[in-house]
Order: C-alpha cells, then structure tokens, then sequence
C-alpha cells in the first residue's frame, strides 16, 4: 500500500458554479506532485476541496487508509495540511507565533520545538525575524513562513498552492530548493504551479490541470519528451 | 486640585465599567464579524442573576458575583447553540445576525420584565461606605468596580495572548479560513468567544446596577455606550476598545463635572462623530471604509 | 405578457391597491377599525421607506425612528410654537426630516453597515435621552409647563386637521383619506426609486462594486441621497402622524417600536419592493390577534425577528418568487457547467 491520497471522481466547485469535472489523483507516501496548467482551470479548487475548505460534491477522498472526514478542521489534524494561495499569514502575530499555530494540533511541545528548530535552519530569516509581526516582512519571508507553518503541522501530507505567486525569481529558486529538501527528506508534497519549468527539477510526477480535468499526466521524462503538448496548454 | 481626584475616579469607574462592557463587544465583532444587539441585555441578565442568588439564597457576594458571571456566559451558550451557530456563513450576516440579536435581546428583555417586573431593584452586591482622598469622598465600590475591571480584562488579555484557545481565537479573527487550516475548530472557538462576552457583560451588568438600580432595561444605556466605544475604537479592536473607555469614562467625568450629568452622552457621541470624520474606521481599526 | 416595464406593472399593482383601499370606509364604518388602518398605512409606509434605504441602498439605519420623530416633532412644535395650520406643517416637517438625515448621513454614510446602525442607534437614543433629561420650562400652556422639545410629557392637544368641524362625527375618515393620500405618496415614491435610477445605481453597486465605481457612480453618494429622500416621506408620514393624533411624544422613541417596523420589512422581505406592505400587514394582524394572550407584543416581535431570520432571510416576499420561480417552466437559466467557458 504505497499510495497515500488516493482520489476517485471527484467533481467539486464554488456555490453552483461546479470547476472539478470527474478527477482520478493519487499521492505516493514521499515525494513531490506538481499539478500545473493555465490559471482559473481548478489548481486551487482542486487543492481546497481535499483539505476541506469547499465541498465536495460527488467522488471519495482517501487518505492514510480511511476515507476523509467533513471540514478542513478535522482533516488538517489528520496530518493534511494545506498552504494556502497568497499566504494567508495570522498577520497579527509575530513569525514565532505564525509557526506555533501551525503546530496547533500537536501537544508533545518537545517535539514542536525540534520541528521548529529544522524550520529555522531551512529558512535562517525566519530565526532573525522571529519576534517581529508578519505584516513587515517583505514577499519572500511571508512565503516562508507560510511554508514553514505548513511544516509545524508535522503532517503526512503537504500541498502548497502556486509558492512562487508574485515572488522574484532568485527567491522562488530559494524556495524551491528548500521544498527540494523538504521531498527529499520522504514526505509527501503536492505543489500547484501555473510554469511546468519551475518545478520541472524537483517534482517527480506531474498533472496537467484543464477545464476542471487533468488533460496530460506523467513522470519528469515524460514531461521533457512531452514539452510541445504542454507548451500548447498553456499557450506559449 | 479636588477637581481633577473627582473626575479621575469617577472617569476610572465610569471607564472600567465601559471598559468590561465594550470589550466583549469588540471581540464578538472581531472573531466573527457579528455585532451582538443583545450584548445589553446579557448585563442585565448577570445584574438579576447576582440579585437573585442573594435574596433567594443568601449566598455571599463573592458568590453572587460568580452567578452573575456564569449567567452572562451561559445566555452566550445559548443564543449561540440556538441562533447564532445556524446564520454563520450564510449571505449577509452582518445584517442579518444584527436583526437576530435584536430579536434575541427584546426576547429576553421582554421575559426580564414577565419575571421580574419593571420596578428597580437595588443590586445588593455591592460595598457600601467611602473614604477620602484629600478632600474628595471616595466609595469603596469605585474601587471595587476598578479592581474587578482590571483583573477580568487581564485575565481576557493573558488568555488571549498565552493560551492555547486564546491564540486559536485571535487566528480565527485574523484569518478565519487559515486558522481552519491549522485546525482550529472555528465552530467551537465562536461559542468560546460568545461565553467569553458574556460572561464579561454579566460581570459589567453587575458593577453598573451597583452604582443605579435594576431594570429590565438597565442594559440599553450602558450598551449604546459600549457601542460608541467600539465604534470610535474601530470595530473589533479589542485593545483599541480598553483603551477607548478609559479615555471616553475619563473625558465622560470631566463633563458631567463641568456641564452635568445631562451633556455626558451627547457630548461624547459628539466627539464619535468627529472623531470618525477624521479617521472612517475608528481610532485603531483598520481602513475597512467602503469605497466609493 | 404585453410589454409593460417592470415600473408600469408595479404602479399599476399599486393604484390597484390604493383604489380597493379609497373604498374601504364606505364598508367599514367602526372607527376602531378605521383607525387600526390608519396606523396600519402609517407604519407601512415608514416600513416602505426604510426597506427602500436598507434593503436596496444598503443603509442600515436604525435611526428611521428618529427621523418618523423628527417629523412628528417638527409638526408638533411647529402648530405649537409658530402656530401654522397642520396643512403647512406637514411638508415643512418632511423637509425638516430630510435635513436632519442629510446631516445624520454626512457623518455616517462613509462607513461600513455595521457601524452606520450603531451610530444611528447612538444618535436616536442620544436625542431621546436629551428630550425626556429637559426639564427646563420654555413657555406655559394651559397652567402646565411647556418644555421646549416637550419633556417626557411631549406635545399633545394639538390643532386637528379640521375635519372634525367639517364632517363631524366622521372625522376619522378625513384623516383616512389623508394618511392614504400620504401612504400612496409614499408608496410611489418607492416603486419609483427602487425600478428607477437610483435603484438601477444600487443594484450595479452592489452586483460590482468595482465596475461599478469605475463608471463613475459614486455609493456615498447615492446612499446620501437614499437617505435623505427616504428621509423626506419617512418625516412626512411622523408628521401626519402627530397631525392624525394630535400629539408626538418620546414614546415614538420606544426601541419595541423600531423594531416592531424592522419586523415588518424583515417577515415581508428586504430588497423587495411589497414586502414591507405585506409584512406590515401581517404584523399588524398578528399583534392584534395576539391581544387577547396578554401583554406578548414583545416577544411575538422577538420571536418572529429571530425565525424569521434564521429560516426564511429573505422574507415572504422572497419565498413567493421562489415559488413562482419553481410553478413556471425551465428556462434556459441552467448554468452552463463547463468551467473553461464559464470564467472568461
């Protein structure tokens, strides 16, 4: 049993506005899925509909073994963590307090710290600006610390929605270097991204996302021997 | 000199009381963007609920003071379990949730009333006698009312910042969808907030009936207050709303010193409405003005 | 269907309304009853207004009472004082109105719905505390004191309308004819601006704010404008209303009667443009009904706030259409269900 996520039909959308048509997905225990394609295709409900935050409509979800509980409360503290498009920081609190949120569901406050020390030495920034409150902290530091809250949650499971949105280039490798790591480590990561060649060197499987449906599916050798279709897709 | 100890303490009862009251508010409004109508009348209820546990049991004050409290709390439960929790997330909650409040609050209002009756009590949890300072009479209540004002706010604002449901609310206030996402509970944190509100209200009802009498509707005044407070201090602000009812009780005293009793409210609202010509979203809020 | 505007079939709707309700008095001759009317038209058309203003401009003032007072005191103190007939009175009481909103609007209108019903609630309850507080006596009438805005006793006794002389004891239907006079102006006047400009401004704001603001409307603006205009006819109405009485008082202030009106826009429905009609109606039956349990006019009103709200938001008004919606054939407004097409 070596598939973590495990999706079957699962048609989801926004009020009476249905976006996901009939998706079949699944997540290997460790690694790095990259879900790409042309914005406003279902990127994002995709990933909002397995953490819970919108319904879904019709299709079963199973992760770890057991079908997926109602609410994104409840499946959060099943070790599914989402981070979110845009950050979506606590912009209230300082970065300490961003991270320890993130650890919300866990108690072994030992264990919290260790997860919080390997946080700080993937991201240093972050150890300096620990006291300081979110709101100051330019693009790139927001980022991650949104990364690094995902990471608190210790979870099975983690998907990052678009990590390099509005980002320069020399951070968005930053980035991507330390998700790199973060897969290499054996954890599960699903990342959406609009440019397939961003992630073209970490992830190890990818979907190309269209009209709701993924239209192309396959393996990093797949994606290079394939790059024409792609290119198509996103109208380059 | 005499002067400026009389408008100090009455200003500092007048705003800790504010205070207690518009605090709550201000949460309520911050982690759930709903306005509570009915916050005035969970004063009143805490106010009955200490008076009643001394005449029909004698209880002590400490006691009573405790009913009072606990009452404020459990009408905050309840409205939630049988009102609130079914309008969350539906299409215009922030007007919708005012009218239900609104119902809730003349509900209960109304039934204060059946029970009760309207003649005014007077609230027997309290301290009686004064003392002097220099040569302005102090009453032991004042500082009463001071002391619990201050140890409750702390205790709010310890429990907001230190433990684990206080930071789980504020996350939810900041960013409802994200706090899900770390699994906070929203559902649950928004019945902590209403009991937390309203045990606070229970406690401010308690401290203002101590200083007139109980009413049915006793709660209307000191809530219109409250309003104000958290209005000029920009809604949902919960610092920005302790800070806004010391510094309104104080300017309040000041006055009703110099004018009388009669020009306290008016003159106050006066000073609102400058104040939010001046800054649309309140002293401490943030810019949430509409566009135009 | 012939083609009529949507604004033709409402008038229409209305003169059809209107005429049943100029025949009512030769069939009911009790003047109890004719006087329930009365204040059934009264407060229907300060719900009319109100829903007007909350329901389409999206001002959220729990100040309607205040401006119904204004009106209402205006009048009063306008017969009382400057000793003008109740006929002169009436529009100067509605232009008295409608300043006070324009000045009411201008410090709250900027803000969000949240914090214009706090401040309108504050600014109502701050008038009414200064009011009952007078104690001062500004002049004497008849051996008793005359405060200056009418203390806690308020205005009473005031000049009649005159049909008391004219039709002698069926002087209650003068008044009939002219509070149905000012209801229809009322009434008019709404199915004008709801299917009329400012209505069109008012849904293109809140369906896009952005677009909206890009084409250069202006919501501030436009609310201002809602609530003064709805200021207007709701002062015009407190005056006909001190003038039907003979007398205003803080009463008016009473915060069970705000709310008994906010009812009858919310059972009827917001964003409707009968609703509050209807809703006043039923409110009205169903307080009168409920007479004979007791003092209970409270909590049916709180009951009814609450389930109303809970259940049924958008009011009679909405679940009707929703069922004539369901009763016609499918059109073709089934979405399309293709995503790609659908987010152009």
């Amino acid at each position: 049993m070596s598939e973590l996520l495990s999706i079957k039909g699962l048609v989801s959308g926004y009020r009476h506005l249905k976006v996901l048509q009939s998706i079949d997905f699944s997540v290997d225990q460790s690694g790095m899925t990259a879900i790409i394609g042309p914005n406003g295709h279902g990127k994002s409900t995709l990933l909002k509909t397995i953490a819970g935050l919108l319904p879904t409509w019709s299709g079963e979800i199973v992760f770890d073994g057991t079908p997926l509980p109602k609410g994104a409360p409840e499946r959060a503290r099943l070790g599914l963590t989402l981070v979110p498009q845009g950050d979506q920081l606590f912009t209230g609190m300082t970065v300490a307090e961003n991270l320890m949120m993130g650890a919300f569901a866990r108690t072994d406050q030992r264990a919290i710290r260790e997860t919080m020390d390997t946080v700080f030495s993937l991201f240093p920034r972050l150890h300096e600006r620990r006291s300081q409150r979110t709101e100051s902290l330019s693009g790139g530091e927001r980022r991650m610390v949104g990364i690094g809250r995902g990471l608190m949650a210790d979870g099975k499971m983690m998907m990052i929605d678009e990590p390099s949105l509005g980002l320069a280039p020399l951070i968005i490798e930053q980035i991507y270097e330390a998700l790199g790591q973060i897969a290499a480590e054996g954890r599960a990561i699903v990342v959406v991204e609009e440019n397939p060649s961003r992630v073209a060197k970490v992830a190890d499987r990818f979907h190309l996302m269209d009209g709701g449906a993924f239209a192309w599916s396959g393996t990093t050798a797949e994606l290079e021997s394939s790059g024409e279709i792609i290119k198509s897709y996103l109208g380059a | 000199m005499d002067a400026i100890i009389q408008i100090l303490v009455s200003g500092l009862t007048l705003g800790a009381m504010y205070a207690l009251g518009a605090v709550g508010l201000a949460l309520t409004f911050g982690t759930m963007r709903m306005f509570n109508m009915a916050h005035g009348v969970f004063m009143t209820i805490g106010a009955y609920a200490a008076f009643s546990t001394v005449n029909y049991s004698g209880a002590p004050l400490i006691i009573a003071l405790l009913m009072g409290i606990l009452a404020g709390g459990l009408i905050g439960a309840i409205m939630h379990l049988l009102v609130v929790q079914f309008m969350l997330e539906t299409e215009d909650f922030e007007i919708n949730i005012l009218v239900a409040t609104v119902g809730v609050g003349i509900l209960l209002q109304d039934f204060l009333l059946k029970v009760y009756g309207g003649y005014p009590f007077s609230q027997p949890v309290q301290i009686d006698g004064i003392f002097r300072i220099g040569g302005v009479a102090v009453a032991y209540q004042s500082v009463v009312i001071l002391v619990l004002a201050t140890v409750l706010i702390s205790a709010l604002a310890w429990a907001l910042t230190r433990t684990k449901f206080g930071m789980a609310i504020r996350a939810t206030a900041m960013n409802r969808e994200a706090a899900m996402l770390m699994g906070v509970k929203t559902s649950r944190t928004y019945l902590q907030v209403l009991i937390i509100a309203g045990m606070l209200a229970g406690a401010a009802g308690i401290l203002i009936s101590s200083l007139s009498t109980l009413s049915p509707e006793m709660g209307q005044n000191p809530a219109v207050r409250a309003f104000v407070i958290c209005v000029v201090a920009g809604l949902g602000s919960v610092t920005g709303a302790g800070i806004a009812a010391i510094a309104l009780g104080l300017f309040e005293a000041a006055i009703q010193y110099y004018f009388g009793v009669r020009y306290g409210l008016p003159l106050m609202l006066a000073l609102v409405v400058v104040v939010l010509i001046w800054r649309p979203s309140g002293l401490f809020g943030k810019q949430e003005v509409v566009r135009s | 269907m012939t083609s009529l505007s949507t604004i033709q079939k409402h008038l229409i709707g209305a003169l059809i309304m209107l005429g049943a309700m100029t025949i009512v008095p030769a069939f009911v001759t009790q003047r109890y009853f004719l006087g329930e009317i009365i204040v059934f038209m009264i407060w229907a058309s300060v719900a009319v207004q109100w829903n007007v203003l909350m329901g389409h401009a999206g001002v959220f003032s729990l100040g309607q009472m205040l401006i119904f007072a204004v009106g209402a005191y205006s009048a009063a103190m306008s017969m009382t004082y400057l000793d003008i007939s109740p006929w002169m009175a009436l529009p100067l009481s509605a232009v008295v109105a409608a300043a006070a909103a324009f000045i009411i609007g201008l410090a709250c209108l900027r803000l969000g719905p949240a914090y214009v019903a706090l401040l309108t609630f504050a600014i109502s309850y701050m008038v009414y505390v200064l009011i009952i507080t007078d104690t001062a006596c500004y002049t004497t009438v008849a051996g008793g004191c005359q405060r200056f805005f009418g203390g806690t006793t308020g205005f009473s006794r005031l000049e009649d309308l005159g049909f008391r002389q004219m039709l002698r004891d069926n002087w209650v239907v003068g008044n009939y004819f002219t509070v149905l006079v000012v209801f229809t102006i009322s009434l008019v006047a709404s199915i004008l601006i709801i299917h009329g400009r400012l209505g069109l401004a008012f849904r293109a704001l809140s369906d896009s704010p952005v677009y909206a603001a890009a084409r250069g409307l202006n919501r501030t603006r436009s609310q201002l404008i809602a609530f003064v205009v709805t200021a207007f006819f709701t002062g015009l109405t407190g005056a006909v209303y001190a003038a039907h009485f003979r007398s205003a008082g803080p009463s008016l202030f009473d915060f069970s009667t705000l709310l008994f009106i906010l009812a009858m826009v919310i059972v009827g429905g917001l964003r409707s443009t009968w609703g509050p009609v209807f809703g006043a109606a039923m409110m009205m039956i169903l307080v009168e009904i409920a007479k004979g349990l007791g003092d209970v006019r409270n909590t049916i009103i709180g009951i009814v706030l609450v389930l109303f709200v809970v259940l049924l938001p958008k009011g009679i008004a909405g679940m009707t259409s929703r069922l004539f919606h369901r009763l016609q054939p499918k059109r073709i407004g089934v979405r399309t269900e293709d995503p790609a097409t659908d987010r152009t």
